[in-house]
């Protein structure tokens, strides 16, 4: 498994941004967002959903880089890297109400009553907004920030007491959930500090004041929220070190919790497989299950329970329309939207069920040959799916990870700059 | 003493680049003592009564001015300055020194700290520990685009409530009218931060420090300018649900 083929396809200047698989709570679809595409199956009546976007702009102009469920009302939202942030009606798949953000979006998560929107962007800024459809404001509301840094995970106690926001410079931080989101959230409550490297993922479990990490350091990490205390840590290198390839630290991508708590999954930079963990709530621990392998399909880039007690996973990426932040007109983006679309549909994914700790073969996944149709794309190889995904794998690293120079690099750069006066030392 | 034509450095960093210095996992884990070694080896039973915990924090301490000015004003309580800059912190290092040295006993209570405060305060500190927090003369980041690296901003003052002890205090003080009144109307509409009175300000010995301790602040009187500060005390959150 090389990682220059993956490389080698990137172009210079773009980059690809992974897959991402999030399954309804009702169990009525699955849904994964490739590039600037959504592709959803229903799996109660059997067939493929096309999406209905009235809202201007319609449809997603760059890569999503997330996107959510929420628990009550059928709403589902996506954000990207167009700066978009779409709430849709997942019942009906239709686009309730499109926002503009200044930035990026890098999260994106409903409160536990689904009152409220959140998104973070990947300059710290977390921005709240209503899910009431009739809610005339459109204009994003700031209600925390980690400074200048990227924010990788957002989610919402289901006591609705905190906002847990993960971020690049490996902190945790537990925001008290205000009366009024769109006063602001000013109230720190604790920080979940532990983690040696970027902070990946955030995901609570049950209803005892339990949550749980993954991060850059290869580790899973089990905290008590409300005092900020570390409860257990689990290190995947000893497990996730297959026949000794390992090439560094394969840092954890994604976690997911099954929706009655037995099953925490995982998943791995570079790894062809999920491992499964069970969280002991009583003695607060966490403990490896099953390791799920598989040899000839790629490593997955994001992972969902659905209520069934399926894990679905889905491997592959989409690159990205780099714009930069200079000046873009209109007849830009739409040129943009256009080669965006163009690139959602033709990427291809892998997608995978795993129930009861097993893999189901092929055609045996829920929906059956129409669904991984649907969501898959048309045929290709692994190899390409795997590049594309360790192209993706490769560029959230570079983005997440602190960039280390040689003091002489340092030096070089500092000479580079064209406004330093060189004095002599006396 | 070292002298400061060696350390010059630019008046700016930038504070959105990555760091090149170690930054402890958490506030347990930082080593103190090799700051404050003669606090540290608590041995003698009197020495329980030490507050070991930092309480004061000076952020952008620049050369040290204000600190070495409030070691001696308060002698028992433990204060660090926290500063961007590599060469500037070595100066720093440097001027406490040679300052223990030539006053024997004192400036103990004092060091400095290479790292970046907006980030990582969270990491040195624990919830509630900061009794007072300084922020002499900052960037102004005049670029409207640049308003969201201020060091005093809604959502960083988050963070320095978290840090401090209710009833703590915290000092800005700027020669730019435009930052003065940024800063007052940032902390004026932050829930957690109320302003002391004029009976209360003129108590304050650290009042009068903010204008005249610094480099900065010896400038600004130098050139006669005028300063805006802005003292507020980190309070309980409002109880009342009457939000906008």
């Amino acid at each position: 498994m090389e990682e220059t083929g993956g490389e080698e396809k990137m172009k210079a200047g773009k980059s690809m941004a992974p897959a991402l698989i999030a399954a309804h709570p009702d169990g009525s679809c699955v849904v994964v967002a490739v590039g600037a595409a959504l592709r959803i199956f229903n799996l109660s009546k059997e067939k493929p959903v096309q999406v209905q976007d009235d809202t201007l702009p319609a449809g997603h102009g760059d890569v999503i880089r997330a996107v959510a469920f929420d628990l009550h009302n059928s709403l589902f939202a996506s954000v990207g890297d167009d700066k978009l942030v779409k709430l849709w009606d997942a019942t009906a798949w239709t686009c309730i109400k499109t926002v503009r953000l200044s930035k990026k979006a890098s999260a994106v998560t409903f409160s536990h009553d689904s009152a409220w929107l959140l998104v973070a962007d990947k300059f710290g800024i977390v921005y709240v907004f209503s899910t009431v459809r009739h809610d005339a404001i459109h204009k994003p509301v700031l209600i925390l920030a980690h400074c200048c840094s990227i924010i990788t995970g957002l989610c919402c106690s289901p006591d609705g007491k905190y906002i847990v926001t993960s971020d690049r410079d490996f902190k945790i931080r537990v925001t008290k959930f205000p009366e009024n989101p769109l006063t602001g959230a000013h109230d720190i409550h604790t920080y979940c500090l532990g983690h040696t490297n970027f902070v990946a993922c955030v995901a609570f479990i049950g209803f005892q004041g339990l949550l749980i990490s993954g991060g850059g350091d290869a580790t899973l990490r089990l905290w008590e929220y409300e005092t900020g205390a570390l409860l257990d840590t689990f290190d995947t290198t000893d497990e996730a070190g297959v026949s000794g390839q390992s090439q560094g630290t394969r840092a954890v991508v994604a976690v997911a919790v099954s929706s009655c708590n037995t099953y925490v999954g995982t998943i791995l930079e570079r790894f062809e497989g999920v491992l499964l963990f069970a969280c002991d709530m009583v003695e607060r621990q966490l403990s490896l299950l099953q390791k799920v392998l598989w040899s000839e399909n790629a490593p997955p880039t994001s992972l969902s329970f659905d209520s069934g007690g399926n894990l679905w996973l889905v491997s592959g990426a989409a690159e990205t329309v780099e714009m930069g932040d200079e000046f873009v007109t209109p007849e830009a983006l739409a040129v943009a939207q256009v080669q965006a679309q163009g690139i959602a549909m033709a990427a291809v994914t892998h997608v995978q069920v795993v129930r009861d700790c097993v893999l189901l073969g092929g055609t045996s996944v829920p929906g059956g040959e129409l669904l991984l149709h649907t969501l898959q794309g048309h045929q290709a190889g692994v190899q390409d799916v795997t590049a594309a995904t360790e192209a993706a794998e490769l560029a959230m690293k570079n983005l997440l990870s602190k960039r280390q120079y040689t003091a002489e690099q340092r030096e070089h750069r500092k000479r580079m700059r064209n406004d330093k006066v060189v004095s002599l030392a006396s | 003493m070292p002298k400061k034509r060696f350390y010059r450095a630019r008046a700016h960093s930038n504070p959105l680049s990555d760091s090149q210095f170690p930054v402890p996992v958490k506030p347990d884990e930082f080593d103190w003592s090799e700051h404050f070694p003669v606090f540290f080896p608590a041995t003698e039973p009197e020495d329980n009564a030490k507050d070991l915990k930092v309480r004061f924090a000076d952020i952008g301490c620049g050369f040290g001015g204000l600190i070495v000015k409030l070691a001696l004003l308060f002698p028992e309580k433990l204060m660090v300055g926290m500063e961007l800059r590599d060469k500037v912190t070595e100066y720093v290092k440097e001027r406490i020194l040679a300052l223990r040295e030539q006053y024997k006993g004192q400036y103990e209570n004092i060091t400095v700290l290479r790292t970046n405060a907006m980030k990582y305060l969270p990491n040195y500190f624990e919830k509630g520990q900061l009794e007072k927090m300084f922020f002499l003369f900052p960037d102004p980041h005049f670029k409207e685009k640049n308003h969201r690296r201020r060091i005093i901003s809604t959502a960083l003052l988050a963070e320095y409530a978290y840090v401090m002890a209710i009833g703590g205090i915290l000092y800005t003080i700027t020669d730019v009218q435009e930052l003065g009144e940024w800063m007052k109307s940032t902390l004026d509409s932050h829930p957690l931060f109320e302003p002391l009175t004029a009976d209360e300000l003129e108590k304050d010995v650290c009042v009068e420090l903010l204008s005249t301790a610094t480099e900065e602040g010896q400038k600004v009187e130098r050139n006669q300018g005028t300063t805006y500060r802005a003292i507020y005390r980190r309070i309980v959150a409002p109880k009342d649900p009457a939000g906008a």
